[in-house]
C-alpha cells in the first residue's frame, strides 16, 4: 500500500530521531554489556574461561553466571518498556497535535496509517533488540575466546526473535490503549500498570487462587497428586501473563537442560539423568508459547485497528 | 456543470446535541465562499464532514460530483485542507513534512513542487528547519503550501488567519485570493474575522447553532439595509429614543447610528429638529458585514 509505506517512512524518521529510542537503545546495550562483563569475570574467577563449552557460552550470553541480575532478566524488563515507549502515544498524540487530521485529509485509507505504524514499531524493536544482541554476542566471543556453534547460535537467534515478539506484544497493547484514551498520560499509565500487574503480581495472584481451588492440606501432608494439581492451576493462571510466557520461553531456549514446561516431579529415583535437548527439540517445546505471543500480538493489533477505524477524527480535540 | 462543493442535508448529532443541522449549500467553481459563525456554530464539524474525517449522521456532500460517503478517497484527492490547527510533525523539517504529503498523494517531481510552493508562501530558506521552530504564522503559511501540494481543485481553510498578526494575515489573504482568481481553485474558508471575509469572499453563509441562517453574495446580504450616522447637538438620549420610530438605534460615543430597511434621511432630520436638536453631520451608507452579522444573529436570538 502506497499510504502505509509513506506512513512507515515517516514513523521511522520520527522514532530514530527520538530521545526515547536512543534512551532505550542505550539502556538495553548497557545492561547487556554490563551483564556480559560481570559474567565473564565470575566465570574466570571459577577458572572456566578456557573450558570451551557451548553450554558456557549460553551462560555467558544470558549473563547468568554473576550475582548481578542477568541480561535475560534486564531484557524481560526493558523489552516491554521499549514496546510501551514506542506505542503508548502513537495515535492519541497525533490526534492532539492535529497531525492526524492532516494525514487523513490525504487520499489514503485509514488502514494504511495503522498498518504503517505497526510495521514501523516492529522494525524499530527488531533494530534495537537484534542490534544489541548482535553486539553482546560479539563481546561474548571476545571475552570467551571462542564462538558459538550452530546449535548455540540458533538458540540465541530464536531467543532474539522471541524477545522481539514479546516487546511487540506490549507495543501493540500500548498502541491499542493509545486509540482508547485521548490523553497520552492515561494510556502510558494504564500500559505500565498492566505491565507491572502481569509481571510482578501475577504469581501471588495465581498462587492465591490455586490455594482456593486446589487447597493443600497441612496435615496430613499433601499427596503428590494434590501438589501437582495445585502447581498445574498456578501455572495455568500465571500463563495468562505474557511475562510468564516469555520467562518460560527464555529458559527453554537458552537452557538445553530444560526438558519440559509442565509440572514435573523431580525426586523420583527412576528418573534418568537429564540429557540436553537439541535446539530443534527446545524449539518444538516452545512452539505453543510462541503461538500464544503471536496470538496476543495479533489480538491487540486487531483491537487497535478496529478502534482506530471507528474513531472520529476531529480537527481539534477538546 | 456540477458545483465544486455541494452539501446536501448534512447533519451531525452527538447524543442529543445537534452540532450540524440539515445544512445544504453549493460552492461554484473558482468562487471564494466564506463560512461565518460564532464559536461552536458547527463550522469545523461541517468542514470535517466535507473531507470525510467525520461521518455525517445523515446527508452527504459532493466534491466535483464525488460523494464523500461513497468515494472519500476521490474527494480527498481533490481537496486541500488547512485545518484549524495544521499539526505538523514538529521534530521533522518543513521539507520532510511536505515530502510526506507529496508521497501520500503520489506527486510527480515532489522536490521541485515543494521548492516552488515554499517560495510562493514566502518561506524559502526555511525548508530544512524543524517545524517546531516555526511561529504560528509561519506554520499557517506552511499549511497553505501543504494543502497545495496535491494540486487540488478545491481548498478548504478552517480559520486560516486565527492567531496570525495583521501583516501576516494580510499576506495570507492575498495568497488565498490569488489562488482563486489566477488558478481558478475553489476556496471555502471559515472565519470569525468579518472584515477579512468581507474583503475576499464572493459569497457568504452565516452559521449559528448548526444551521445556516443567511446565505448569499455580500451585496445581497447587505442589500435593502441602510445605516445613518448622525452627529447632533442636543439631548442625545431623548433624540435617540424618538428615532426608534425609524428602526434600530444605538449610540456610539457622540454619534447616533440608525439602521433601517429604507432611506430615512429626511424623517431622521425632522425628528432631530422636533426633539430640539441641531443636526451637525450626517453620513448615509450601506452596512458593513459586521453590522449585518450582528443583526442576523440578534434576529436569531429574538425568534
Ligand atoms: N465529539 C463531540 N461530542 C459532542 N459534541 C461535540 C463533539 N464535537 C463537537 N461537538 C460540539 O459541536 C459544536 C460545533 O463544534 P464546531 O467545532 O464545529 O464549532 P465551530 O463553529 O468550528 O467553532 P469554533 O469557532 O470555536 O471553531 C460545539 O458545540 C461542540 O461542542
Ligand atoms: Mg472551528
Amino acid at each position: 500500500m502506497r499510504g502505509s509505506n509513506a506512513v512507515l517512512e515517516k514513523e521511522l524518521a520520527e522514532h530514530f530521531a527520538s530521545k526515547r529510542f536512543l534512551l532505550m537503545f542505550a539502556l538495553i546495550l548497557l545492561s547487556g554489556a554490563g551483564a556480559a562483563f560481570a559474567s565473564a569475570q565470575s566465570l574466570t574467577a571459577q577458572g572456566l574461561t578456557k573450558f570451551a563449552s557451548q553450554y558456557l557460552f549460553l551462560v555467558l550470553f544470558s549473563g547468568a553466571a554473576s550475582s548481578l541480575p542477568s541480561y535475560v532478566y534486564f531484557l524481560s524488563i526493558l523489552a516491554p518498556i521499549l514496546g510501551i515507549a514506542l506505542g503508548f502515544d502513537s495515535i492519541n498524540r497525533e490526534l492532539a497535535s492535529g497531525s492526524m487530521v492532516r494525514l487523513l485529509s490525504n487520499p489514503i485509507h485509514r488502514d494504511s496509517v495503522i498498518v504503517g505504524k505497526l510495521a514501523a514499531g516492529l522494525i524499530v524493536i527488531s533494530v534495537v533488540v537484534g542490534g544489541v544482541n548482535a553486539v553482546i554476542v560479539g563481546a561474548d566471543i571476545l571475552l570467551a575466546g571462542y564462538g558459538p556453534g550452530l546449535d548455540t547460535a540458533l538458540r540465541i537467534f530464536y531467543f532474539t526473535v522471541v524477545t522481539i515478539l514479546y516487546s511487540a506484544v506490549w507495543f501493540s497493547l500500548a498502541m491499542f490503549l493509545s486509540t482508547v484514551f485521548r490523553r497520552a498520560a492515561t494510556s502510558a499509565l494504564v500500559s505500565l500498570a498492566l505491565w507491572i500487574f502481569l509481571s510482578f503480581f501475577i504469581y501471588p495472584l495465581a498462587t492465591g487462587l490455586a490455594a482456593v481451588m486446589a487447597p493443600l492440606p497441612t496435615y496430613p501432608a499433601p499427596t503428590i497428586g494434590q501438589m501437582l494439581a495445585n502447581m498445574e492451576i498456578t501455572r495455568t493462571i500465571a500463563r495468562i501473563s505474557p511475562a510468564v510466557i516469555y520467562g518460560e520461553l527464555s529458559s527453554v531456549l537458552l537452557n538445553p537442560q530444560v526438558r519440559s514446561l509442565a509440572a514435573v516431579y523431580v525426586y523420583s529415583p527412576e528418573l534418568p539423568i537429564p540429557a540436553s535437548l537439541t535446539v530443534d527439540e527446545s524449539l518444538a517445546l516452545s512452539l505453543p508459547h510462541i503461538s500464544a505471543l503471536v496470538a496476543a500480538f495479533s489480538l491487540f493489533s486487531i483491537l487497535a485497528y478496529l478502534a482506530f477505524m471507528r474513531m472520529e477524527i476531529r480537527a481539534r480535540w477538546e | 456543470m456540477t458545483a465544486a462543493i455541494k452539501a446536501v442535508g448534512l447533519r451531525k448529532v452527538y447524543g442529543s446535541f445537534i452540532a450540524v443541522d440539515d445544512t445544504s449549500f453549493d460552492v461554484e467553481r473558482g468562487e471564494i465562499f466564506g463560512l461565518l459563525g460564532p464559536n461552536g456554530a458547527g463550522k469545523t464539524t461541517t468542514i470535517s464532514m466535507l473531507v470525510g474525517l467525520i461521518p455525517p449522521t445523515s446527508g452527504d456532500a459532493y466534491v466535483d460530483g464525488h460523494s464523500v460517503k461513497r468515494e472519500p478517497t476521490e474527494v480527498r484527492r481533490r481537496v486541500g485542507l488547512l485545518p484549524e490547527n495544521p499539526g505538523f510533525y514538529e521534530n521533522l523539517t518543513a521539507r520532510e513534512n511536505l515530502m510526506l504529503t507529496a508521497k501520500l498523494n503520489d506527486v510527480p517531481n515532489p522536490e521541485e513542487r515543494i521548492e516552488e510552493l515554499i517560495g510562493r508562501v514566502g518561506l524559502s530558506g526555511w525548508l530544512d528547519v524543524e517545524v517546531g521552530k516555526f511561529s504560528r504564522g509561519m506554520k499557517q503559511r506552511l499549511g497553505i503550501a501543504d494543502a497545495l501540494i496535491k494540486g487540488p481543485s478545491v481548498l478548504i481553510f478552517d480559520e486560516p488567519t486565527a492567531g496570525v498578526d495583521p501583516k501576516g494575515a494580510e499576506e495570507m489573504l492575498e495568497i488565498i485570493s490569488s489562488l482563486a482568481k489566477e488558478e481558478k481553485i475553489t476556496v471555502l474558508m471559515s472565519s470569525h474575522l468579518l472584515h477579512q471575509v468581507e474583503r475576499i469572499c464572493d459569497r457568504i453563509a452565516v452559521m449559528n447553532k448548526g444551521r445556516i441562517i443567511a446565505e448569499g453574495p455580500l451585496e445581497r446580504l447587505t442589500g435593502g439595509r441602510y445605516i445613518l450616522e448622525l452627529e447632533v447637538d442636543g439631548d442625545l438620549n431623548t433624540i435617540a429614543k424618538k428615532l426608534q420610530l425609524l428602526g434600530r438605534v444605538r449610540l456610539e460615543g457622540r454619534r447616533i447610528v440608525v439602521e433601517a430597511m429604507r432611506d430615512m434621511r429626511k424623517d431622521a432630520a425632522q425628528i432631530v429638529l422636533e426633539a430640539g436638536g441641531i443636526p451637525l453631520g450626517m453620513r448615509f451608507r450601506r452596512p458593513s458585514l459586521a453590522e449585518i452579522y450582528r443583526s442576523i444573529l440578534e434576529a436569531e436570538v429574538g425568534t
